[in-house]
């Protein structure tokens, strides 16, 4: 049980040092990994209204069609991707709902 | 409702008031044979998903509006006003309707209900209820092409990974998924992700065709909207490519819609001439084995192998015998679902339902007849030349316990070039470093 917390608490901080490279706190965190294309946009457009305007999501995909759609969708819905970014085959995106 | 929205909506079906419209809503006996043709009404037993009541919505719209004794006497003459609870059945019933078209095989009349929902559509559409998950893909794909600079170092950086696995896989250090090659003769538009640009990688650079791939998706959710200036924007991004590219030839992967935008909508939505003939990817598999220009290697597949004829490449594009004739290339014992061909039960995914998460429960509860058809074949491996019956079918899988995997022909096919077991996927990262020339 410790130890889960421990683990749970340094994820945690990890998140807190992520969100401060964008200076943005994140509100919701969105596993999209294994989902092919048009799903991981469509649970982005999906999850953004539950977060506050002004809230962050930072989504996880890994398809690569996703490079091009979200940020896509962003421009067309009036929202900010504030950081994309690449880990082996993650792809981490930081989208900030703007209204 | 106020009196502009009103007229815009009524105005829509003014618009379209030719002789096909008038035909449609005129003809129907109301016999319902449609009923057992639909798979949506036979899993739900719902009259809005009815293909007969499907039209009846408009039907009675046009009868308030546009006939003197709908106008006076609309209960008399079943004239119907527009108002909140039309346009709410009109969403569901259109918006849930996977374009099949089976409807329309089995009317005596040939009443053409996916036609018509093209009209619903394009009223909700003025009535500011579109589906609102297709505006926005469609939105985004428009600003996609608008601001391609933005993301094509992105593209170009995916493609070098892409193009060590084809490298790999292969096992020739200089294959190459070549991008903006003016002079190609074939333009390829995939869809996003690895898995659609593999396989035919693989095919093409077997056969030592001169191909370029395209840095715009074939899928068109402006289709799926029902907005056609959406669509033909969305198209018009490859139509560019590929006239800017010079190509004789577009290919377009396997995504039944995508064909069909291209083949039969492209030419008139934008009111002008295609200068490349439009190929669909089974079509071009089917040539290049038939021409001599791929060579299957002997030893075929022995497992129980079964397929699925996606709605727009079988009934709404008339591609039967070349999927099947590719599988038997490959496959030696291909047992068919009951029935197939034109008379085949759509998956329950198409017309954009796999990205419409409000139909996610529905598509599901009206795979189910897909569902039995598989099962009964006992086969493991569905294969079906579509993104959309491909997602349906693998979600199929999980709900109803199939025991299956679901891939495409040109997978099965490319698996076969290279030596694999034809149902191995094709992913990112899977393969190895491919072996040096000296």
């Amino acid at each position: 049980m410790a130890k889960e917390k421990a683990k749970s608490k340094a994820k945690s901080k990890e998140k807190t040092e992520k969100a401060k490279n964008t200076g943005s706190k994140i509100d919701l965190e969105l596993d999209l990994r294994g989902l092919m294309c048009p799903l991981p946009m469509v649970r982005v457009s999906q999850t953004i209204t539950k977060v506050p305007v002004g809230g962050v999501i930072r989504a996880v995909a890994t398809d690569p069609g996703s490079l091009a759609d979200i940020p896509s969708w962003a421009r067309t819905t009036g929202n900010e991707v504030l950081k994309t970014e690449r880990d082996g085959k993650d792809i981490i995106f930081l989208v900030k709902r703007v209204k | 409702m106020n009196k502009a929205e009103l007229k815009a909506v009524t105005g829509v079906l003014d618009k379209g008031m030719n002789r096909q419209l008038l035909y449609y809503l005129d003809v129907c006996t109301r016999c319902s044979i449609c009923k057992d043709a639909c798979h949506q009404y036979v899993s739900t037993g719902d009259v809005l998903f009815l293909p007969a009541y499907r039209a009846e919505l408009i039907r009675r719209v046009y009868k308030k509006y546009f006939t003197r004794s709908g106008l006076f006497l609309p209960s008399l003459y079943e004239g119907r006003e527009v108002d909140d609870r039309l346009l709410d059945e009109l969403y569901r019933s259109t918006y849930a309707c996977t374009g099949c078209r089976r409807c329309m095989y089995y009317c005596p009349f040939s009443i053409d209900t996916t036609w018509l929902l093209g009209v619903a559509k394009a009223m909700l559409i003025a009535a500011g209820r579109g589906a609102q998950i297709l505006t926005e893909l469609a939105g985004a794909a428009i600003a996609k092409g608008e601001n391609i600079d933005l993301f094509k170092d992105i593209m170009l950086d995916l493609n070098k990974e892409t193009e060590k696995e084809l490298q790999s896989l292969v096992n020739d250090p200089t294959a190459a998924i070549p991008i903006e090659k003016e002079g190609a003769d074939i333009l390829y538009a995939a869809l996003a992700g690895v898995h659609s640009i593999l396989p035919p990688a693989v095919i093409f650079h077997k056969a030592g065709l001169n191909w370029t791939l395209s840095l715009f998706e074939s899928s068109n959710y402006g289709y799926f909207l029902g907005d056609a200036e959406k669509g033909r924007i969305i198209a018009k991004r490859i139509v560019d490519e590929a006239t800017r590219l010079k190509v004789k030839e577009v290919v377009i992967s396997e995504c039944g819609h995508a064909y069909r935008v291209m083949q039969y909508l492209y030419e008139t939505w934008a009111n002008e001439k295609l200068p490349f003939r439009v190929t669909a990817m089974v079509e071009i598999i089917a040539r290049l084995i038939r021409e001599g220009h791929v060579e299957i290697p002997s030893g075929k597949e022995r497992k129980l192998v079964t397929y699925h004829d996606p709605c727009q490449v079988g009934r709404n594009a008339g591609f039967y015998d070349e999927p099947r004739y590719v599988l038997s290339q490959v496959a030696s014992n291909l047992r068919e679902l009951t029935p197939n061909r034109e008379k085949n039960w759509c998956c329950g995914g198409g017309g954009g339902l796999v990205a419409q998460p409000e139909f996610d429960e529905f598509r599901i509860k009206t795979g189910e007849r897909k569902a039995e058809q598989i099962k009964q074949t006992r086969a493991g491996l569905v294969v079906s030349p579509c993104e959309n019956c491909r997602l349906q079918i693998a979600a199929l899988n999980e709900k109803y316990d199939l025991d299956i995997k679901v891939t495409g022909l040109s997978d099965v096919v490319a698996n076969q070039l290279i030596g694999r077991d034809i149902a191995t996927s094709f992913e990112a990262g899977q393969a190895e470093e491919p072996e040096s020339e000296d």
